[in-house]
C-alpha cells in the first residue's frame, strides 16, 4: 500500500511538473529544455525557507514566487533568441543552476545536499496519506488554474504565437511580453512541483536536477499530447507506470542493477519513435478540435 | 497616409531595392504594386511592416516615423499585412483564427481573466459575434469549428482577409491575395475588398493577376529589379514602354 501511495504521489508531482512545461512547450511553442532548473529553484527555495522555521505552505508560496521571478528574469534576455537558440540557452540555464547549487556550499551544502527537510504536516498528521491529499489538492488547483489560462483569450493568443509568430506580430501582439508571462507562470508551477517534491522526499542535492529529469518530463508532455490539458496527465501516468513496471520484469540477477539504464534507454527510444510516428502524442490537439 | 522615402535594401551582394519612394494617400482606395518575380515587392512590404529593416530611407505613416517600431507597434498605428504564402493557424479552429486577432483583449491580461471574468466574457462575446458575422460574409460559417488546416487554399486566403477584418486598420498591405485561388473565390474576395473600401479601409495590393489589378486599382506602381519604373493608371501601365519591357513582355497584346 505504501508503495502504491508513493507512486501516486510521484505521479501527481510529475503531472504538475509536466503540465507547467506543457504551458510553455505545448501552448506557446517554447522549447524550454531548462525547465528542471526551475524545479530545482523551487525545491531549494522552499527547503531553505522552511529550514528557517517558516511553515511549509510559506515555502510553497515562496518557491512559486522565486521560480516565477527567476523565470521572468531568465526569459527577458533569452527570448531575444528564437527556435533552437532558445532551447540551447535554456539548457545552459539549467546547467548553470545546477552548478550554482553545487558550488555555493554556504547556502546549499553543495554536493552533500540538504537532508532533514521538514515534512508536510496537516492537523498534526505526517504520513503518506497526508502527502497524497496535499499533492492531489495542489495538482488539482494548479490544473484548474492552467485550464482557465488555456481557455482564456491569453491561452488563445499563446496558440496564435505558437502557430505563427509573424502573424501574431503583424496583428499587434507583443510576442515577447506573452512569452515572458508564460515562462514566469510555467516556472512558478515547476517551482511548486519542486518544492512539494523536496518536502516529500526529505533530501535534495544538485545531482537530482539533471538533464535526465528534463527529458523525462518532456516525454510526459510529448507522449500525452502537447497543448492539451489532459495530455501531460496521461503522459505522466504512462511514463511513471512503465518506469515502475520495469522493476517487476523477470530480469536475471546480473541485470537488475541496469534497470535504471534500461529505463533511460527505453524512454529515449519512445521519444524518438513518437517523433517519427505520432508527434502529436496520444491526445492530439487537432482531434480535440474536430470533436468540438 | 503612407510615405516611403528613398528605401534601399541589399541582401548580401544582391541589391533588392534601390532608392524606392512611394506616397499613398487616402483618396486612392486600392493602389496596385506589380512587377516581375524578384523585383522586390514583398521585400518592400516586409520593410513597411517592420519584419525587415531597410539599409537606408524611411517609412512614415500618418505623419509618424515607423523605422524604429517593431511590427506589432506598426499594427497599432493602423497598418496590417496579409502574407504571400497562406499562413494558417492550422491547429486552431477557423473561428479562433479570427477571435485571436483583435488587440488588446481584456482576457489577454491574466489579472482581468481571474479578477474580472464578467468583463472578459462580455468582450469575448462581442468578438465572437463579430467573427461570426465575418465568417458569414466569407461563407465559412459551416467550417467555424473545424481546424483551419482543413480549409482549401482559396478558403485560407479568404480567412486571411477575415483576420484583417477583425482589426480596424487604415491601410492593409495585401501580398498576392488571389494567388492559386479559383475565379469564384476571387470574386468573393473582390466583393469583400469593396465592402472594406466602403468602410474606409485602404489597400496596397501586390498582385500578378493583371485583369484584377486593372479592375480594382486606380493607381498602379511598377517595380523592376528593385527600382520604381512607373507610377500611373493601369491603362497607362499597359502602354508604358518600360513596363512592357520589364514586366508585360515585348508582345503587349499577348498579356492584355
Amino acid at each position: 500500500m505504501e508503495y502504491f501511495l508513493h507512486i501516486s504521489i510521484i505521479c501527481l508531482i510529475y503531472i504538475l511538473f509536466s503540465s507547467s512545461l506543457n504551458l510553455e512547450l505545448g501552448c506557446a511553442g517554447l522549447y524550454n529544455f531548462g525547465h528542471v532548473g526551475f524545479f530545482a529553484i523551487g525545491a531549494y527555495s522552499s527547503t531553505l525557507i522552511t529550514l528557517s522555521d517558516y511553515p511549509v505552505w510559506c515555502g510553497f508560496l515562496s518557491s512559486m514566487l522565486i521560480a516565477g521571478a527567476v523565470g521572468a528574469l531568465f526569459s527577458w534576455p533569452v527570448l531575444r533568441l528564437t527556435g533552437d537558440y532558445f532551447g540551447v540557452a535554456s539548457l545552459a540555464f539549467a546547467e548553470m543552476v545546477r552548478l550554482l547549487l553545487l558550488n555555493e556550499r554556504w547556502l546549499t551544502r553543495g554536493p552533500m545536499g540538504i537532508p532533514g527537510i521538514p515534512q508536510i504536516e496537516v492537523m498534526g498528521r505526517i504520513d503518506n496519506y497526508t502527502n497524497l491529499v496535499v499533492a492531489l489538492l495542489l495538482t488539482t488547483v494548479s490544473l484548474f488554474i492552467l485550464k482557465k489560462i488555456l481557455s482564456s483569450p491569453f491561452g488563445r493568443t499563446l496558440k496564435l504565437i505558437r502557430e505563427d509568430e509573424h502573424v501574431a506580430r503583424a496583428f499587434g501582439k507583443n510576442v515577447v511580453s506573452f512569452k515572458i508571462r508564460t515562462i514566469a507562470i510555467g516556472s512558478a508551477f515547476a517551482g511548486l512541483a519542486g518544492a512539494f517534491w523536496a518536502h516529500y522526499i526529505g533530501y535534495i542535492s544538485p545531482n537530482d536536477f539533471t538533464l535526465q529529469l528534463t527529458v523525462l518530463v518532456l516525454l510526459c508532455v510529448v507522449l500525452g499530447g502537447r497543448g492539451t490539458l489532459l495530455g501531460p496527465v496521461v503522459g505522466s501516468i504512462i511514463v511513471i507506470a512503465v518506469g515502475e513496471g520495469l522493476r517487476f520484469l523477470p530480469l536475471p540477477a546480473s541485470m537488475t542493477a541496469s534497470v535504471a539504464h534500461i529505463q533511460s534507454m527505453l524512454f529515449g527510444l519512445v521519444l524518438v519513435l513518437l517523433m517519427l510516428r505520432r508527434p502529436q502524442g496520444i491526445i492530439a490537439e487537432s482531434h480535440l478540435l474536430q470533436e468540438t | 497616409m503612407l510615405n516611403v522615402t528613398s528605401i534601399s535594401k541589399k541582401f548580401g551582394g544582391n541589391q533588392v531595392l534601390t532608392d524606392v519612394s512611394i506616397k499613398l494617400d487616402r483618396a486612392t482606395p486600392i493602389t496596385g504594386l506589380i512587377g516581375p518575380n524578384g523585383s522586390g515587392k514583398s521585400t518592400l512590404f516586409q520593410i513597411i511592416m517592420g519584419f525587415c529593416s531597410q539599409d537606408s530611407g524611411r517609412v512614415e505613416f500618418s505623419g509618424r516615423r515607423l523605422d524604429s517600431l517593431p511590427p506589432e507597434k506598426r499594427c497599432h498605428a493602423g497598418l496590417s499585412l496579409t502574407f504571400q504564402d497562406s499562413r494558417m493557424l492550422s491547429f486552431m479552429t477557423v473561428e479562433d483564427n479570427l477571435t485571436a486577432i483583435p488587440t488588446p483583449q481584456y482576457g489577454e491580461s491574466l489579472v482581468r481573466t481571474f479578477l474580472f471574468p464578467r468583463m472578459v466574457r462580455r468582450q469575448e462575446q462581442e468578438i465572437r459575434d463579430k467573427a461570426s458575422d465575418i465568417l458569414k460574409l466569407l461563407s465559412l460559417s459551416d467550417q467555424a469549428r473545424q481546424p483551419a488546416g482543413s480549409l482549401s487554399y482559396g478558403q485560407r486566403k479568404l480567412l486571411e482577409i477575415g483576420r484583417v477584418m477583425m482589426t480596424d486598420p487604415q491601410l492593409v498591405l495585401l501580398d498576392e491575395p488571389t494567388a492559386g485561388i479559383n475565379p469564384t473565390l476571387i470574386q468573393s474576395l473582390v466583393n469583400v475588398l469593396e465592402t472594406l473600401v466602403d468602410k474606409g479601409i485602404r489597400f496596397f495590393l501586390v498582385e500578378h493577376n493583371m485583369p484584377l489589378v486593372s479592375q480594382l486599382c486606380d493607381r498602379v506602381l511598377v517595380l523592376d529589379a528593385g527600382e520604381l519604373i512607373f507610377d500611373g493608371t493601369a491603362a497607362d501601365a499597359r502602354s508604358d514602354e518600360k513596363v512592357v519591357r520589364a514586366y508585360l513582355g515585348s508582345d503587349v497584346h499577348a498579356v492584355s
